[in-house]
């Protein structure tokens, strides 16, 4: 039987979308298929499978500027996608699944724009020492799919910026993020043949290359918002919850310590499946109120705004202090 | 039904993952298809999802748990699969092994240092390999011999070089023994390098079956796995069936807690006394590492030299130290029988110059030599015949058997008990196969011994050579008067170089102190390419290295050494 490709290329920037119809093609995929995908997300966080959101990026500033914080299905540590940036997906049964090769298109891609790189031991992809891409990988079943970054031209000032991580005394049983100096391809690109060298371009490129070293029955497809296959929608769907993007997170262990006019509130809690099971609290607050059972009543609650807010009201008087404990959970906790 | 929750694959070739999230948990019911955890390695997540519908028993991991390939994490009340479950395909976890056939140029039987060498170098030649293993890959040598004996020898030797740091003007404190650990890190290192292998014929697209073959009624090779039952069309068979410990036919050797060098890879304390039977390179390892540990060593060699092969005054050199530190070594002694005393301790019944006495200590350890698998595959049934002494599968120089297309190597041909000559056997079979003529040649092959110190040899040593009534000049150097040695504080031992008088080409060597395991193949290249005794005087050698030993040994054939007098 003759092998096939398939290449699809994302005009969709909502990391939700993408990430669903990745997960769809990994699920639906048949062994004689190899699938080569480009996608770009706005703004977005996007952290390894088994990471905790508050332990990967500065909450506060990722708060603030409506950056998209997502749970990937991939192992592996923190990314910063926006449009200056383009991601790959290749899936492969066992036969044809090479990460070696798959590396290949990319080093090779390059290599016709004059860009020499180098892959790392961790498969990460670097240009004197500086990553410019970022791989995961992940199983269904018997099919394969290994994912990655290229950073093209990114912000990186934003990227420290939201992947600076708030002082948080965190312990987390997940996986950590290795911090890496980063560089953006197109500053290591001097003229080539190829001309112009942008998200584009690369595109092009690198699709290719893919053809070239998979001489195969191809096809090219574009995915678009009038994408609405049913199964993609479902899929989204996780990638747009809270239980998905924050609560996954393994068990952790996360103390705060905050300054109110009204005194220190020295807090520490455990959280599993985004319940809090442990609360001990502590404040020189001379104020008659009723801490202890504000500390007794978080536990069993979603460690969320909302659901910690009603614990707040429903054991405090002090109107300054509820609202300033109220204020303090928007900053510091992620929501939706 | 109970059933194991097993880790069956991590990411690419990992062997060690984190396991993620969890979602079962003791009293869980499960049904096919749910994911019960996921695990994360090298930056690759899975799921590991139920084969079953059923309760969990037991678990065993925690979010964040390191788990290994293969390790089992819970137990599974399996429930029954009703009939019409079984129509819906979903009976994979429950069902009957499927039927196989695997069709290749070459089948090897037997995963060992002479096995997975003729598969891989079969491989890389272009023919079509599949490899069948019982055990685990890397055979006697990586799994019980060699390489976990070399790990433990390193521990040791880091042990006394500890005790002597005062010498160095260095104040470690008191030291403990931590058996587990020294355990455990040799594991990890076998485990290692067994995990290389696999590797190895992974990329080299080796078909590799772990079970155990066996002959059916059409004489076909067969093996059974709980994947499937595999039956094999081969154009060439390779038997590399490998050897066990032998066992003196003494009374008493039966007794159950009589220990063979394998047992003593697996100790959980360390025995107050060891009577070891057998001063060959196995018995005399051990004795080493165990005295070394705390043991008080006993030594039976039946010959009149422990390490008998070798000349005399290298087995002196290691006779002396064994002494020195506390071994007892008894030479010319028979061992005659086994008892057990009242205390739970074991009585060696020995003779010596005819006058019966005994060795009493904690625990014996017969090692006695090992001798061919014989009996692991009906080797009747493929018409393959043994030597003239039954000992072992007669073969020539390609490594052919009698049969067409079958050939032997390793242990099994009862040549040479080494690792490396096996793995040169494969090539040589597989070279044959290929049609290319290279023949085994033993004339030159190394051998090295990890005692304290160690040894190393090759090629011609006095004893053989006045055997063979050839003349020879030897020409020694110790390791005392060479700057190197004096300064690590190891000048035992010397090296020996031997030279045919009449043609003063270098035809052996032995070497016996610090190196003499590397050393030996200086000595070894100079032999094998027939050097002249002028030619290898010319060579320079760095300073200060011990290499400057074999030098001088060397000049000192004419006498002309420059650092001794």
């Amino acid at each position: 039987m003759p092998k096939k490709s398939k290449i699809y290329v994302s005009t969709i920037h909502d990391p939700s979308f993408n990430m669903a119809f990745e997960s769809y093609l990994l699920k639906n995929n048949t062994p004689d298929t190899i699938i080569f995908f480009l996608w770009q997300n706005a703004k977005t966080i996007v952290i390894g499978r088994h990471q905790n959101p508050y332990n990967e990026c500065n909450i506060e500033s990722v708060k603030h500027d409506g950056v998209s914080v997502v749970r990937r299905l991939s192992g592996g540590g923190a990314v910063y996608h926006d449009l200056g940036n383009l991601n790959f997906t290749f899936i492969a049964g066992q036969d044809d699944y090479n990460v070696e090769k798959q590396c290949g298109v990319i080093v090779e891609t390059l290599k016709a724009f004059n860009i020499d790189c180098e892959v790392s031991g961790r498969n990460d992809m670097t240009i004197q020492g500086a990553k410019f891409s970022g791989h995961a990988y992940m199983m269904h079943d018997e099919m394969h799919c290994h994912h990655g970054t290229l950073l093209i031209d990114s912000d990186l000032e934003l990227l420290s910026k939201y992947l600076q991580v708030s002082k948080l005394k965190l312990k987390s049983k997940g996986v950590e993020s290795v911090r890496s100096r980063v560089v953006n391809l197109s500053k290591c690109y001097r003229d080539s043949e190829k001309g112009k060298f942008n998200v584009e371009t690369l595109s092009k490129a690198l699709i290719e290359t893919f053809l070239k070293q998979y001489p195969w029955v191809a096809m090219v497809e574009q995915v678009g918002i009038d994408c609405n296959h049913l199964e993609v929608m479902e899929e989204m769907k996780r990638f747009k919850t809270w239980d998905w993007n924050v609560s996954e997170s393994m068990e952790f262990d996360v103390s705060y310590e905050e300054k109110f006019r009204w005194g220190v509130f020295d807090v520490r809690f455990n959280c599993l499946d985004g319940v809090i099971t442990k609360c001990d609290l502590s404040t020189d607050c001379i104020l008659e109120e009723d801490f202890k059972r504000l500390e007794m009543d978080l536990v069993g609650t979603f460690f969320k705004k909302s659901e910690m807010n009603k614990c707040v009201h429903q054991c405090l008087n002090q109107e300054e202090i509820k609202s300033d404990l109220s204020n303090w959970f928007d900053r510091i906790l992620f929501d939706n | 039904m109970i059933t194991s929750i097993l880790i069956e694959k991590l990411n690419g070739h990992d062997k060690e993952g984190k396991i993620g999230k969890l979602y079962c948990k003791v009293g869980s019911p499960i049904s096919i298809g749910d994911v019960l955890f996921t695990i994360e390695s090298s930056k690759g997540a899975l799921s590991v999802k139920s084969l079953w519908d059923g309760t969990i028993l037991e678990l065993s991991i925690c979010e964040g748990d390191m788990v290994t390939k293969g390790q089992i994490v819970g137990n599974v009340d399996v429930k029954q699969a009703e009939a019409t479950d079984i129509k819906k395909g979903y009976n994979f976890g429950l069902a009957k092994p499927m039927n196989k056939t695997v069709e290749v140029d070459v089948l090897i039987v037997g995963g060992g240092p002479g096995g997975y060498v003729a598969a891989i170098k079969g491989a890389m030649e272009g023919l079509s390999v599949a490899l069948i293993e019982e055990d685990r890959l890397g055979g006697t040598c990586l799994n019980y011999g060699c390489i976990p004996t070399k790990a433990l020898t390193s521990s040791v030797s880091l042990l006394e070089k500890i005790k002597s740091s005062e010498l160095h003007g260095i104040d470690v404190g008191a030291i403990t023994l931590n058996l587990d650990q020294m355990m455990a890190r040799k594991n990890e290192i076998v485990d290692q390098l067994v995990g290389g292998i696999e590797h190895l014929l992974n990329v080299h697209a080796i078909e590799y079956i772990n079970g155990t073959a066996k002959l059916n009624e059409q004489g076909q090779i067969t093996v059974q796995t709980k994947q499937a039952n595999y039956n094999f069309n081969y154009k060439n068979l390779i038997l590399a069936l490998g050897s066990k410990p032998s066992f003196l036919p003494i009374p008493g050797a039966e007794l159950e807690d009589i220990l063979t060098s394998q047992d003593l890879l697996d100790m959980k304390e360390i025995p107050k006394s060891l009577t070891i039977i057998g001063g060959g390179v196995i018995g005399m390892e051990f004795a080493f590492i165990f005295r070394a540990l705390g043991s008080e060593v006993n030594v039976v060699e039946f010959l009149p030299q422990i390490l008998n092969t070798l000349d005399s005054d290298i087995a002196e050199t290691i006779r002396d130290s064994a002494t020195e530190k506390g071994i007892k070594v008894f030479e010319s002694t028979k061992a005659i029988g086994i008892k057990n005393t009242l205390d739970g301790s074991k009585l060696l019944e020995v003779e010596i110059n005819g006058v019966m006495m005994s060795i009493c200590s904690q625990s014996i350890v017969m090692a006695v030599g090992r001798k061919a698998n014989l009996k692991s595959l009906a080797l009747d049934k493929l018409g393959v015949n043994l030597n003239e002494r039954n000992n072992g599968i007669n073969v020539d120089g390609y490594m052919r058997t009698n049969v067409e297309h079958i050939y032997a190597i390793g242990d099994v041909t009862n040549k040479l008990y080494l690792a490396h000559v096996a793995s040169h056997q494969g090539m040589v079979a597989i070279d044959h196969i290929l049609g290319k003529d290279h023949e085994m040649d033993y004339r030159f092959i190394p051998s090295v011994i990890f005692t304290s110190p160690e040894v190393g040899c090759v090629g011609m040593n006095e004893k053989e050579a006045k055997n063979q009534n050839i003349e020879i000049i030897s020409g020694k150097f110790p390791f005392v008067a060479n700057g190197k040695a004096i300064t690590m504080g190891e000048p035992e031992g010397f090296v020996k170089v031997i030279a045919d008088a009449n043609t003063r080409v270098i035809i052996g060597g032995s070497i016996v102190g610090v190196h003499a395991s590397n050393l030996i193949s200086v000595l070894t290249n100079l032999i094998v390419s027939e050097t002249k005794i002028d030619d290898a005087a010319k060579v320079v050698y760095a300073h200060p290295t011990t290499s400057e030993s074999i030098h001088e040994a060397i000049l000192m054939l004419d006498k002309r050494a420059i650092h001794f007098a």
